[in-house]
């Protein structure tokens, strides 16, 4: 027993040394480790800081020009003032309007905008009503005539029904 | 050279032998690896300081940058872009003028249009027009003005209709494409 005494504290300490060894490389891989991935994050926020500021940049030096696009884009409260537009086209160039239908929809491909879809008839001559059309298509806000049918109903009066849709924000 | 030491003594002598240079081979390690501990104590400290410094920075870089005031950046964006896409779908003001100007250019002596319809689709619009016609010949010089108009397409005349001479009700369909 006192011959393998000194053996047997050696491979002791050999295994305490080889222990402490090991954790300190597993500690300092594992530190290595939490470097390396807070690094990444850090560089992949700067890279998203970056690009949110050029595109705030971009937001601010497109702002007269946003706006004048959003003035063709109706608001939610402007529906009502928007078929009082119509109406008054309508009055001015001599045409017996009648509004059939206002209702609103959404389209498929759009998150952000909705469509307001306008029935009406009109009477009147046939310049009249074309010149009624064109100035409602003339109108500074995003309009499309769907289409529509003009008929000839009595002397110079023609009758026509037409639909047309505007463009609205969605809220 | 003889060994005169009896066997017992001999054997005994080997395993102190090979027990010596084992406890000597473990001392060697033993100092090995607690030089090594040794000098990886400050690597320890300095790579567990380090990455505390990085995560800290990468939170408040999270915090400070404003990235979730930024947000709206993206909403903003996507909203951009399609009103510019809904712009360009609506930007073909003066359709219906341009298909009215249209017909009016085309039609004819002889010929009265008394109804008009259209549907616009993508990129154009299909047109039914109505009407009579002084006579066949009248008729058939407006179908060819149609025909011959780079604004309308895929024009058709029901041949019926041409068995009339004179007063020839006529229903024609053509696709119109804004010039």
């Amino acid at each position: 027993m006192k011959r393998i005494l000194p053996t047997f504290l050696a491979l002791l300490l050999l295994a305490i040394t080889t222990i402490v060894y090991a954790f300190l490389m597993y500690q300092v891989d594992g530190y290595v480790m939490r470097m390396s991935v807070a690094l990444q994050g850090s560089e992949s926020l700067t890279q998203r800081d970056t690009t949110a500021r050029s595109i705030e940049a971009f937001l601010d030096d497109t702002e007269v020009e946003r706006a004048a696009l959003d003035s063709y884009i109706i608001k939610d409260d402007d529906i009502v003032s928007v078929i009082e537009l119509v109406e008054r086209v309508a009055r001015q160039e001599n045409v017996s309007l009648s509004i059939s239908s206002v209702s609103v929809s959404a389209v498929s491909a759009w998150n952000h905008h909705e469509r307001i879809d306008i029935a009406f008839s009109v009477d009147g001559t046939f310049p009249n009503i074309t010149d009624f059309v064109a100035t409602l298509e003339a109108l500074p806000f995003a309009v499309r005539v769907e289409g529509g049918s003009l008929g000839a109903s009595s002397g110079t009066s023609w009758f026509g029904s037409f639909s047309a849709t505007f463009v609205k924000e969605k809220i | 050279m003889v060994n005169l030491l009896p066997k017992d003594t001999q054997r005994s002598l080997v395993r102190r032998y090979y027990l010596r240079l084992g406890t000597t081979l473990a001392i060697v390690l033993s100092v090995v690896f607690f030089i090594g501990a040794v000098l990886l104590i400050p690597s320890y400290f300095a790579s567990q300081a380090s990455a505390d410094s990085y995560e800290r920075y990468r939170d408040a870089l999270e915090g400070a940058v404003g990235l979730k005031e930024r947000s709206y950046v993206s909403d903003s964006i996507s909203r951009l872009a399609e009103r510019v896409r809904v712009m360009s779908d609506y930007g073909n003001s003066e359709f219906t003028a341009s298909l009215i100007d249209a017909l009016g250019n085309n039609l004819s002596a002889g010929i009265s249009v008394t109804d008009i319809s259209f549907t616009r689709s993508d990129d154009g619009a299909t047109v039914s027009l109505g009407g009579t016609a002084g006579t066949r010949e009248d008729l058939l010089v407006f179908v060819e003005s149609l025909k011959e108009s780079s604004a309308f397409s895929q024009v058709t005349l029901p041949v019926a209709q041409l068995v009339v001479e004179e007063d020839v009700s006529f229903s024609i369909k053509a696709v119109f494409t804004k010039q």
